[in-house]
């Protein structure tokens, strides 16, 4: 392999078989590396970041009780693949442990829920607030949902679903443009730099964003970022965004030695496979060169 | 007789080995190709072809004239180039650059129609690896690119995507030669040729991946550039090839379909702006003989989406595998 590393990232992607952009930056000394860094892309679930740190402001202004506990409701709650979303009865939980959820398994569930409490306004606010000027959050995954329901002429997010495996692309899907202004976009750099006001205790409370970063570390995904760093002592702190051809991790990875990383990386296949190791590669193995490329 | 016109016909029966198929490609009617071959075979003196109410077989003398047959046709392809060079009026250049892969006979099917579609152009198609064709596209040194999904790029406009279905080669002593269709895990034990990675390297291991998921796991991946070398590879026994190549017999390998048509090759068109005359009239006629030449536009198969995918697994899973798309 030659060429800059972001000719190497590059090719990650298009071995794959995917578009991608990253973004990675020093939390130490603010070296930075990105390929396409401005790229704006549909966030998925990875807007549960930027919905984290508005639950953290809400707990620091003293709006909500992070011990207060919210009842999930089979009927209403947003459905999903993991975490509360996936289950068949009533939950009641609390809130810190509905945040946790929302970022250690990406339950969508307890973020819709988080939603419906923290609203868009105060969110728009958060990513003004932190400068996030080419993130923008329309709703919450059960407006993805409706929007795919929407774009299949589909009756249920089911048929959609069927519908978009029937389909050869998803490039004319209006779901996945991020300039559809009913999206909810951002770009990797924008990711990287909430991530570093999040490690620099500048999000929120030090206690909260100690909170954050903590359950962000208990993200249970380990293909994406974390592939790329499998060492014992080395931790990586993320969240992934993934629906249907969208594959994305926002995420941190920390030296034992102090030096500590924000890495972004989001990718778009047109695709309809829901499996594709060869983009969860190609994540990892662009991680791993933006940060060598840093270190 | 027209003699050039007469070697089209023979070319094309020896390639369908069916006159029905052979006068679809040649846009004519079945009874004057079949007269046109009867011309041809009394004026060489041979006969080129046994046929019966089944099947339409090259005779041994046939076999030894076709090559020559494809001398003479290339040979005439180039004096008409030549011819149009010499002429003074500037004709357009329209330059087709197409993924690597295909059978000879979606290749010339591809030529033909392009030749057709834009008699007044100078059409220039030759092969080219899906990552160099993007650079060129996107760089205006093509004006239309075949590539092989999954396409790659942020600013050109694509075409419908068509999938030729891909069929099995294998020596002809294999124990699968003989049934038909071949399911792919009977292929185990043999070692599976493939074009290059690297002029689709996503591509590929799609199709490695296709492979496994239904039971063949090759004993190893080599990759061969050149479809004639692969077929003299399979023949020597221990490889199993994968071509667009209509099933039949062909010297020492069987082209077989597969169990379930589940492999294909995927192609799209794919150009940067918009097409003027004369190649604005090349992209459906591409698709249009493509297909026609046994290629079809994609229905896939439906299957329950995993926790993998972050969407919500459904009670009704049935209702969704055997769904159809709503619209």
């Amino acid at each position: 392999m030659t060429g800059t590393t972001a000719d190497r990232i590059q090719r990650c992607f298009d071995d794959a078989g995917i578009l991608g952009s990253v973004h990675a930056i020093a939390l130490h000394d603010h070296g930075e590396i990105g390929v396409l860094s401005d790229e704006p892309a549909v966030l998925a679930s990875v807007y549960k970041l930027p919905l984290a740190v508005a639950y953290a402001r809400m707990v620091d202004a003293g709006r909500l009780d992070p011990r207060a506990t919210v009842m999930l409701d089979p009927e209403t709650r947003t459905h999903g693949a993991t975490g509360f979303a996936a289950m068949t009865d009533p939950v009641t939980v609390t809130w810190r442990d509905a945040v946790r959820s929302m970022m250690a398994v990406s339950d969508n569930a307890a973020a819709d829920a988080l939603l419906d409490v923290v609203g868009i306004t105060r969110l728009a606010d958060v990513l003004d607030d932190l400068g996030l000027a080419s993130t923008r959050i329309t709703g919450g995954i059960r407006d993805l949902y409706a929007s795919l329901v929407d774009d299949c002429g589909s009756t249920s997010l089911a048929d959609a679903i069927t519908h978009v495996r029937d389909l050869d692309s998803l490039a004319d899907l209006a779901t996945f443009d991020p300039a559809n202004p009913h999206n909810s976009i951002g770009t990797c750099r924008d990711m990287t730099r909430l991530l570093s006001s999040l490690w620099t205790d500048r999000a929120a409370s030090p206690e909260q964003c100690e909170f954050l970063r903590t359950i962000m570390a208990q993200q249970v995904w380990t293909q994406r970022i974390s592939a790329g760093f499998p060492f014992d002592d080395v931790i990586v702190a993320g969240k992934t965004g993934t629906f249907v051809g969208l594959r994305h991790e926002a995420g941190v990875v920390e030296y034992p030695n102090g030096e500590a990383y924000a890495v972004a990386v989001f990718t778009t296949s047109t695709r309809a496979r829901l499996i594709l190791p060869a983009a969860e590669t190609a994540i990892a193995q662009a991680a791993k060169l933006a940060v060598a490329h840093l270190r | 007789m027209d003699l050039v016109r007469h070697l089209e016909y023979f070319i094309a029966i020896a390639h369908e080995r069916h006159f029905g198929l052979a006068a679809q490609r040649l846009g004519i009617r079945q009874p004057p190709l079949s007269q046109g071959l009867r011309r041809l075979e009394s004026e060489l003196g041979v006969r080129l072809f046994e046929r019966d109410s089944q099947s339409v077989t090259v005779t041994d003398a046939g076999q030894a004239l076709l090559p020559a047959a494809h001398r003479v046709l290339d040979e005439v392809e180039q004096l008409r180039l030549l011819a149009r060079r010499q002429d003074t009026s500037v004709r357009t250049r329209v330059v087709i650059r197409v993924t690597p892969g295909m059978g000879a006979g979606h290749y010339a099917a591809l030529v033909a129609a392009c030749h057709r579609a834009a008699p007044e152009a100078d059409v220039d198609v030759t092969e080219q690896a899906s990552p160099v064709q993007v650079a060129e596209l996107a760089d205006g040194t093509a004006d239309l690119g075949l590539l092989r999904e999954p396409v790659v790029a942020r600013t050109l406009h694509f075409g419908a995507r068509i999938d030729l279905p891909l069929n099995a080669v294998v020596p002809g002593d294999h124990p699968v030669a003989g049934s038909v269709p071949v399911r792919l895990r009977d292929l185990g034990g043999s070692g599976l040729l493939a074009p290059p990675r690297e002029h689709a390297p996503a591509a590929h291991d799609d199709l490695v991946a296709t492979c496994e998921r239904h039971g063949f796991l090759p004993e190893n991946v080599r990759e061969v550039t050149d479809e004639r070398a692969a077929w003299g590879l399979v023949a020597s026994g221990g490889y199993v090839g994968l071509t667009t190549e209509q099933p039949g017999r062909y010297g020492g390998v069987d082209v077989v379909p597969i169990e379930g048509d589940v492999l294909a090759m995927a192609v799209r068109l794919a150009w940067l702006d918009a097409l003027s005359p004369p190649a604005e009239a090349l992209p459906a006629a591409i698709a249009a003989a493509l297909t026609s030449h046994n290629g079809h536009v994609r229905s896939a198969d439906i299957h329950q989406p995993r926790a993998a995918s972050e969407l919500p697994a459904h009670r009704d899973a049935q209702h969704v595998v055997d769904g159809r798309k709503p619209r």
